[in-house]
């Protein structure tokens, strides 16, 4: 890990006031309103409320304060305009650089999905609801888990300059994303041909969107795996087997590219 | 024991450039075809040649930041690519990006922790390279969002300085900079020579190249087509034109100007009543070309040198067997 590298790319994410609105209202504010008025009123939470709490809150964090830091400007996508090849001309190893880069998003997407589950279960506990402390303790440790995998799967996505790959990884992530917005379908319409092929496409990304999260991001119910961990045992070996594989490819990647003005 | 021998022999030299081929991914062209140079310790060395030659390409060899295809460069001995060369490598790149939401001062903490120097020294190091690029110091906590072309290629400058590079190189150091930019980069790198750097400069501002470099390697289509010393060879010949009024020596003319150059090792390129031109290859020449002229009874008026032999140089190769 190279401390430079950790201390500036953090304030990069931290010192555009515009990113920091975003994540604020999408993050703080419309969250912890849902969860007041859910309180208030006697509610269930809401899917959008779970959504904006759960994996996809920290792929949104992410989205918004770091996909530009996962690469650093490193697509070459034009004639100069870059910044990696004077990086690259310093004493630090290509693995280094994509392991502080990864250290770095995961604490900053992390932290802010932490330190709003942690106002969210607050709130909770003031109306009266109940949360234990290993619960609290493994939706902490959850995002967090979230975050270095998402990080991880931007930073490879970032620097594998592979056109095809991009494509595939952009779109199996707004599957995926997709996935998690779109309500379960189980009606039919009884014949009307148009609808039913909507529900048959939704179906299908559904499914879709199961697979990715299945095998691309998996995700590990933290509770379950410390309270049996025989039940969540395959969960964290899928996640630990797809999160291994997108550091080394990252940093593989990272090696065998030339970085250096104009080589497009 | 060989391999000890090269070694040792590379350790006297800066650079070591041997057979260097280059091709980019999905080109057919060799950027590089088995260039070969070396650089000695302390030496400002320059790369000229027309665009597309290939000198930003070895730059981005020398920096192991390009694989070639095949050759091998060694710097101080080691290869390009090793942490230990690019720990007293520093580079100003052509077309340089910055982080504009970053200060000045941030700007080279950044690149000071990166250069791994001492966190004790970063303050008083940071200073100094601001200092040493003259950026006027109510600047330096300003965001680089407001910076000057000028301004940024100062910057640009300063944080290859602030790694304290043993070599440095620098691709068209002087893009963007106004006539006191220029003399400063001028003035910046004849300080790192006496410091004991080496340099090499990339450069198509011909007349600077032709001030600070000691050799300069002429690319052409991904070769070496010439390399010349600047301060002994035939490119650091210049033209000396010299006038003088109408005098007696009418009849004798040729063979005195011809008799006062052989004297003084200069030749005689044109001569005529009232005026003569003289290639010399050092002020040292010229000075005793004026002194034998005027001991043989010409009443020298003027002196003036003429325009650089690197122009001609650059001229002559670049028209030499076209492009392929």
């Amino acid at each position: 890990m190279n401390s430079t590298i950790i201390r500036f790319t953090a304030m990069s994410a931290c010192l555009d006031p515009m990113k920091l609105l975003y994540v604020i209202l999408l993050g703080f504010v419309m969250p912890i309103g849902m969860k007041v008025a859910s309180m208030l009123h006697g509610a269930s939470d809401s899917q959008t409320f779970e959504m904006l709490t759960g994996k996809v809150g920290v792929a949104f964090v992410l989205m918004v304060l770091c996909l530009g830091l996962a690469g650093n400007t490193a697509t070459q996508s034009g004639r100069g305009g870059e910044y990696l090849p004077l990086i690259f001309t310093r004493p630090l190893t290509r693995c280094e650089y994509v392991l502080s880069k990864w250290m770095t998003i995961t604490l900053i997407g992390g932290g802010f999905a932490a330190l709003q589950n942690l106002i969210i279960a607050a709130i909770g506990l003031h109306f009266g609801e109940s949360i234990t402390a290993q619960a609290l303790f493994s939706m902490l440790i959850e995002r967090f888990m979230d975050a270095a995998l998402i990080s991880a799967a931007m930073i490879l996505t970032m620097l594998n300059r592979n056109p095809a790959f991009q494509i595939f990884a952009v779109l199996s992530f707004y599957i995926w994303l997709a996935g998690q917005t779109i309500p379960p379908v189980s009606v039919s319409t009884g014949g009307k041909a148009l609808e039913d092929l909507s529900i048959e496409t939704t179906k299908f990304m559904l499914g879709m969107s199961q697979y990715i999260a299945d095998f691309i991001l998996p995700t590990v119910n933290v509770y379950d795996l410390v309270s049996n961990p025989a039940s969540a045992a395959g969960a964290l070996i899928a996640y630990l087997a797809a999160l291994a594989v997108y550091l080394v490819f990252a940093i593989e990647v990272t090696n065998k590219r030339e970085f250096f003005y104009g080589t497009n | 024991m060989f391999e000890d021998d090269v070694d040792a022999k590379d350790r006297q030299l800066a650079v070591a450039v041997t057979d260097l081929v280059k091709t980019y991914p999905g080109s057919d062209v060799c950027a590089l075809s088995g260039i070969s140079l070396s650089v000695e310790k302390g030496e400002i060395f320059g790369l000229i040649g027309p665009n597309g030659a290939g000198k930003t390409t070895l730059i981005g060899c020398l920096l192991g930041l390009l694989r070639p295809d095949s050759g091998s460069i060694k710097i101080f001995g080691k290869p390009a690519d090793s942490l230990s060369v690019r720990q007293i490598t520093g580079y100003v790149p052509e077309r340089s990006d910055f982080e504009y939401w970053m200060t000045a001062r941030q700007f080279l903490q950044y690149h000071h922790g990166l250069a791994r120097r001492e966190p004790k020294d970063r303050e008083r190091e940071i200073t100094e390279a601001l200092d040493a690029v003259e950026l006027s110091k109510s600047v330096w906590n300003r965001r680089l969002k407001t910076y000057s072309r000028g301004m940024l290629q100062r910057l640009n400058i300063a944080q290859m300085l602030i790694g304290k590079p043993r070599l440095a190189l620098l691709d068209e150091p002087t893009l963007g900079l106004d006539p006191i930019g220029v003399t400063l980069v001028r003035n910046l790198v004849k300080k790192m020579q006496e410091d004991g750097m080496t340099a090499i400069v990339n450069s198509h501002q011909l007349d600077e190249v032709e001030r600070v470099c000691d050799r300069v390697a002429f690319i052409k289509q991904g070769r070496i087509a010439s390399v010349e010393n600047l301060h002994s060879g035939a490119v650091s010949d210049y033209f000396l034109l010299v006038r003088w009024p109408e005098c007696q020596l009418n009849g004798s003319l040729n063979s005195v100007v011809a008799q006062a150059a052989g004297e003084a090792k200069a030749s005689v390129d044109e001569c005529h009543h009232q005026w003569g031109r003289f290639s010399v290859q050092s002020n040292q020449m010229a000075v005793q070309l004026i002194r034998r002229l005027v001991e043989h009874g010409l009443p020298v008026e003027e002196a003036v040198p003429e325009r650089a032999k690197l122009e001609e140089l650059f001229a002559s190769e670049s028209k030499a067997g076209g492009r392929q």
